[in-house]
Formats: structure tokens, sequence, C-alpha cells
């Protein structure tokens, strides 16, 4: 965890025992505030996580199992979402934290990476192999400790970027590539997965398993863990007391500043979640057509039409229907060898019919074969819709 | 006559020649035989009333029955129609399906109107043909009919009466079945890409209306577990290998999908709350339904220059790079989506090496501590 060890320090408590010239039986590592602020975070990532890879893993039955405690996958993308606001809330009350003991405080930067760490786990390694006899003396913070600290700040980075890209696609491929967004989508994912992966693997080890380290519960290292895990931490001169202008001073930049920070910040997280509807609630129904549209049949001529059509073409076959037929049909449809067995210049022949049956149903012009067959496409011969109709309509009166 | 039956008799006729047209049509190669259920023909001599004697009335094409509601209806049986029916051609006798009727004269009939008749005599299809009787009873139409919309279809809608066909004998048949009520959809479907295969290339393959919304028992697609389904019948054929080859059309379209953020969501609820409502796409809500065409043609709601309006019928505010977020069905690789692929490569290194450094300090630790001491 961040400077705050160095606080610590000057805690009242602490400098009591010193004072006193004797060894403290603990040491205060985390005052109740660090605590409440690691413990707010742990449950913020672990909510985030638990929505988060069933998401992920969409296809896993335990994930099933999982959405389902959240009244399914919107409930837990907006549980999902609750946290990561109180995670964002969490890191800017850091950022003060940190700038106010390191800034204001004048206390030393113990969480900095420097060579000394890498020399350290270089050490660390060996000892653990049997190569040496002793751990190497690390200070307030171990390497391990920075390592878990650092990966947590490089992770938060890359899941707030990376889950505005998915919180507010539209307005993100406003400026940037479209493709962006997938590939915050699998930058998302896979940091999800590094990030629990590496808590549990690192983080939980070393304060559950290696050893029991009560200080994040009651806010403590005893002696011995503290001359065991950070030994130059204890050899530590006191700090002077700080120039108390100097301090009012910058106590007054850093509320200003951090003043100024946390009010963009907070705009901004206010922006980050309202600023975009991304989709609307419900899909517009595929196509607005209507379902019901009865297929009316398209007549072969208009009805309105049957008065004047017997006017023209007559309404007998000797009237002039017969000669009607003889135009249109009588070329292919002649006596002796009429096509398809059918002679159409004669009633008697019409009637008669050929080898599909009679051309003329007296009374039935719908099922007339002469009606049905001049009406088919690829038939020779035709009639216009006015000399269908008179036809149709001479059929209809019985052939006469 | 007076002139005003007489147009109705024409209507009534150009529907029965319409019927004719579709006899004397192409019919196509079977698809898929659905089995009928069929009863033998009752030996001629068994029946109260043969063939012959019902027709030596109703052979009399003129014969019409003048019903309350003012329409007349043709009651005339045409003996090629019913001859070249599958249950003509079976043998069936008239009063086989006309159950009521044992003699002359025949029991009073108290029909409203056309309608009213077609629905009651469809009625009789079910005593033989149990099991589309069942699925019908569990389908959309048979629940309109039940709250009183008699336009809702009934078996002879669509089969016909009299002139009734084995509807597996042809594909396209079944879309004009559809098309008798449903005639926009049926349209936007014949200038689709399946719509234009079948109808015009009579390619077997492609789906026609059931293969979708299925025969008798359709639930209707505008409930929304249809909706939340709706991928898997697309993944019916799209998904098929070997049917796809032959169109040279990906089948990790279904796969591509469910790795996206929709599909997904999509999958997610129709495992866990298959009942509830979700904003997610599902193919047809991009690709489009009736009127859905090749994402190379230009017309298609997913043509790369179509794409954007496709993302804004939801995501109202989208710009122009916003349908780049969409993977367009690729799985990332080197030269499709080249950031999302080394994002991907980024974490499978450094996940494992980041893991891999954190298991040698602390399983050597361990092994010092606990073991060696």
């Amino acid at each position: 965890m961040p400077p705050c060890g160095i606080a610590a320090w000057g805690h009242p408590f602490f400098k009591k025992h010193i004072s006193m010239e004797e060894k403290p039986e603990r040491y205060l590592r985390f005052p109740l505030f660090r605590r409440i602020e690691h413990w707010v975070m742990a449950l913020s990532f672990t909510i985030l996580a638990v929505t988060g890879l069933p998401q992920k893993y969409a296809e896993n039955p335990i994930s099933e199992f999982v959405l389902g405690l959240f009244g399914g996958i919107e409930g837990a993308r907006i549980v999902h979402r609750i946290a990561a606001v109180a995670l964002a809330l969490i890191a800017i009350w850091h950022v003060g934290y940190a700038v106010w003991h390191l800034f204001v405080r004048r206390e030393k930067a113990t969480m900095m990476l420097n060579k000394d760490d890498a020399f350290n786990a270089w050490e660390t390694l060996k000892y653990n192999l049997g190569r040496k006899d002793e751990r190497p003396k690390q200070g307030y913070y171990t390497f391990e400790e920075k390592i878990e600290y650092w990966a947590l700040i490089w992770g938060t980075m890359v899941m707030v970027a990376t889950g505005f890209f998915l919180w507010n696609p539209i307005t993100a491929a406003r400026s940037l590539p479209g493709e962006w967004i997938p590939a915050a989508k699998a930058a998302h994912g896979g940091e999800a997965l590094l990030a629990v992966l590496a808590i549990i693997l690192w983080h939980l080890y070393h304060v559950l398993v290696r050893t029991f380290n009560r200080s994040m519960f009651n806010g403590y290292l005893t002696r011995e863990q503290m001359e065991h895990e950070h030994p130059l931490a204890l050899e530590e001169v006191p700090r002077p007391a700080l120039d108390e202008e100097k301090l009012a001073r910058r106590k007054t930049q850093f509320w200003v500043g951090y003043g100024l920070v946390a009010t963009l910040w907070l705009i901004g997280l206010v922006w980050f979640v309202t600023t975009e509807q991304t989709a609307s609630a419900t899909i517009p129904p595929p196509q607005g057509m209507e379902v019901y549209v009865p297929l009316t049949p398209t007549p072969l001529f208009a009805v309105e039409t049957v008065p004047e059509a017997s006017e023209r073409y007559g309404d007998t076959w000797d009237g002039g229907i017969g000669a009607l037929f003889a135009e249109k049909c009588g070329a292919c449809h002649d006596p002796g060898d009429g096509r398809g067995g059918l002679d159409l210049t004669t009633l008697g022949g019409a009637l008669a019919g050929g080898e599909s049956g009679p051309a003329v149903r007296p009374g039935a012009p719908g099922v007339s074969l002469v009606l049905v067959w001049s009406g088919l496409p690829g038939h020779p011969g035709e009639f216009s819709p006015l000399e269908q109709a008179a036809v149709w309509n001479w059929i209809l009166e019985g052939a006469p | 006559m007076r002139p005003r039956d007489r147009y109705l008799l024409i209507l009534l006729g150009l529907i029965s020649l319409a019927g004719l047209g579709l006899l004397t049509g192409t019919s196509e190669s079977v698809a898929s035989a659905s089995p009928a259920f069929q009863t033998t023909p009752i030996p001629v001599g068994s029946v109260p009333m043969s063939n012959a004697e019902c027709l030596e009335c109703h052979g009399d094409p003129t014969m019409i029955l003048p019903l309350p509601s003012g329409e007349q209806v043709s009651l005339a049986v045409d003996r090629i129609v019913y001859g070249t029916s599958i249950h003509g051609q079976l043998g069936y006798a008239c009063v086989q399906c006309h159950t009521d009727i044992t003699g002359f004269p025949h029991p009073e009939t108290d029909f409203e109107d056309a309608r009213d008749m077609t629905v009651h005599m469809s009625q009789t299809c079910g005593e033989c043909h149990t099991d589309a009787k069942g699925e019908y009873e569990m389908g959309a139409h048979a629940a309109l009919q039940e709250s009183g919309e008699k336009t809702a279809a009934v078996c002879a809608d669509c089969h016909g009466s009299h002139s009734t066909e084995q509807f597996s004998a042809g594909r396209t048949a079944i879309a004009r079945a559809c098309q008798q009520c449903h005639a926009s959809i049926y349209d936007a479907y014949a200038d689709s890409i399946h719509g234009e295969s079948l109808l015009n290339e009579f390619n077997v393959d492609v789906p026609t209306c059931v293969d979708c919304h299925v025969a008798h028992n359709n639930t209707g697609p505008t409930t929304e577990g249809f909706h939340l389904r709706s991928p898997e019948l697309c993944a019916k054929c799209h998904a098929n290998e070997e049917l796809m080859s032959k169109y040279g059309v990906n089948t990790d379209v279904f796969e591509t999908y469910i790795a996206d953020f929709h599909g997904t969501t999509v999958s997610i609820f129709e495992r866990t709350t298959p009942d509830q409502e979700t904003n997610k796409p599902v193919c047809i809500d991009c690709h489009g339904v009736h009127d859905i065409q090749s994402p190379e043609n230009t017309d298609s709601t997913v043509y790369k220059q179509n794409l954007l309006s496709t993302c804004q019928r939801c995501h109202e505010d989208a710009t122009t790079n916003f349908s780049d977020s969409w993977l367009n069905h690729y799985e990332p690789d080197p030269e499709n989506h080249t950031i999302v692929w080394v994002v991907d490569l980024f974490y499978s290194i450094f996940i494992p090496a980041t893991l891999g450094g954190m298991a040698l300090f602390v399983v050597t630790d361990f092994w010092r501590s606990r073991i060696k001491k």
C-alpha cells in the first residue's frame, strides 16, 4: 500500500514508545482510514470481478448461476457499474492521500520502485532456492508489496480507460477508430483475468498463507513481524519536526490544487456515467410492415366493362363471338387437324372441346378452358381484356 | 339473374380459375416430405352416398348457395379439379369430409357468410389429420380464430378444399399459400436473396416461410421468445458446413456473433431469462428478415455503406467510426482488426508471463519457508 506507512511513523502511539526508549510490542501500520480504503476497494474489486468475469466466460454454467444471483445479465451490469464508480471514487481519494503525505508532510516515498527492489527480488529468489542463508533486509515496503501496489495502479488505469470505451462506445468512436472498442473489450477482459489471478496468487498468498497478516484488520504488525519483514524501517532515524509556517502554506496549496483536481475528477465521473444513451431501450421491429395484407385477385378485366364488351363483340355465337373465336383462335384450332384436337371455329367444336376437356362450359366461365388456356403465358392466341369480358359474359349467359 | 349477383359469380369464378392455374403450374422437386395422415378410402357401397350421386347436382357449375350476408357461394364441384386433388386421386368419397350429409334433402345450414362456411368446413380436416390439428391448435392462427378473428387462416385457406394437393410437392406453393394473407411480406420475401432463389431458380436449399415460422404450430414472430431463439433458426442452415460450402458462405457467423457483445448478451438471456425482453439485436435485426440480402448486395442493410444507418436504428447517436466497432463476423487476425488481434496477443503473453513470474517466487518461498525451513 501507498506511502501511508510513513504516516504511521509519525503517529503519537509510535512516538510515545520511542520516547520511552524501549521497543514497542506492536507497530501501527494501517490507521483506520487506510483500512477503510482497503476494504472498500476490496469489496468493489470483488464485485467487479464477480459481475465481470461471468460476462467474459458467458458460456460457463457457473457464470449462468452467478448472473442469476443478480437477476440476470442486465442486473449484473448495473451492479458492475456501481462498483466501478466506487472504485473511481477510491482512486481520487487515494491520490489526495498520497499527495498529502508526500507533498504536504514531506514524507519519504516509500512505495517508489528503485534498484534495491530488483536486488531484493534476486536475493529473495536465491534465498528461496537455498543458495543463501539470509533473506535480504527490506524497508517499510518490501518489493513484494510494491509489485502488488503498482500492479493495482496499472490495472485500475487500464480498466478505467477501457471501461470508458465500453460504457460510452459512441462517444469514444467520435474521435477514435471504431475498432478501438472491441480492442478495449479484449483488454478489459484480459486485464480483469490477470488482476483476479494475481490477487489470488500473489496477494492472498503473502497476506494469508505465508504469514497471517492482521494489520489490515486491526492496524498493527507485531515486533517480530516488523523485525522479520521490514528490518530497515526499524533503523530509520525519526525525521525532524516540520517547519509550521511552510507546512501551513503547503496545506493551502494542497487544498487549492487537490480541490481543483478532485472537482474535475468528479465532474468527469458524472460525465463518464451520464454522457451517452448508447442504445434505445427496445429494438425497433425489423420491418415496419403490415402482417395481414390479403391478396386480392387481379381481375382479368374490370367488371364495369362487361356491357361495353358485349355491345362491341356481341353476346351470342352468331352475333359476334363466333367471329371473334375464328379470328383469335381459328388459325390453330381449325376444323380437321385442330391443335390439341380442338376446333374453335364452330360452337359445336367449342362445346365438345379437345384433349383437355370442353373448351366452353356454358354457365361456368371460370372453368371454361378457352379462358384458362388463352390466359396462360406463352399461348400464341390471347384475348384483350375487353374481349375476355365479352367471352366471359357470353359463357356466363349459357353460351347461346 | 340480377347484375350484382352476376358480378359476384364472376369473382368466384375468377378464384376457381386461379385455383386451376395453380394445378397446371410447374411443380418442383420434393424438398421435405411431411407425412400426412392417410385413411383408407371407404369402399364404394359402404358410404351413404357415392360421389356420382353428389355430382348429379353438384356437377352443375351454376349451382350456388345464397347466404344471409348477401354472398353467393358456388356449390359446384369440378370433376377435374377434385379428381386431380390428392383426395380425389386416392378415391375418397365426398361424404367422408361432408359427414353431415347422409342423403337428400341435406340438413339446413346456418352460415352467416362465406367465411363462416370455410371456417366451419375446415374443422372436418382434423378428423383424419389429427397430428396437424393438434399442432395447429397450438399456433398463432388458431389463437386468433379463438379470439374471434375469422380471417385467421384455417386448413382450407392454405391447402385448398376440393383442390388439395400435397404441399411437400412444392416449396413455392407454400410461399404462395402464405401470400394469400401476407401479401406485403411475400413481396419483400420474393425480392430477398432467399425468395429470389426459390421463386426464380426453384432452389430447394433456401428457406420458404415454414422453415422459420413452422407450418401449423407457428407461435408468432412477435413474441420475445421467438426473437431470442431466432439465431438458432438461421444457424440451422448457416452453421451447416456442407450446405454453406455450396455457396461459399462463411459458417463462423454464429460463433463470431456469440463472441461479440450483442451475441453474448442474447445467449445469456436465452439461457437465464428466455421470456425477458432484451434490446440486443439478433441476426434479423441487422440483416433484415424477409427482405434479407447478401452482404455484398448494395441494398443490403449490412452492406458496408449502409451499416451505419443500420447501427443507428438502435444507436441513434452513432457516427461514422462507430460501425467499425463491429468485427463483421471475423475472428481478429493480423489482416482484419489488427488492433484487437494485437491486444489479444499481448494478454496471451502478458498474463502467463506475469503469473509465471509470481508463481516462481510463491512456490520457492513456500518450499523454503514450509518444507526446507
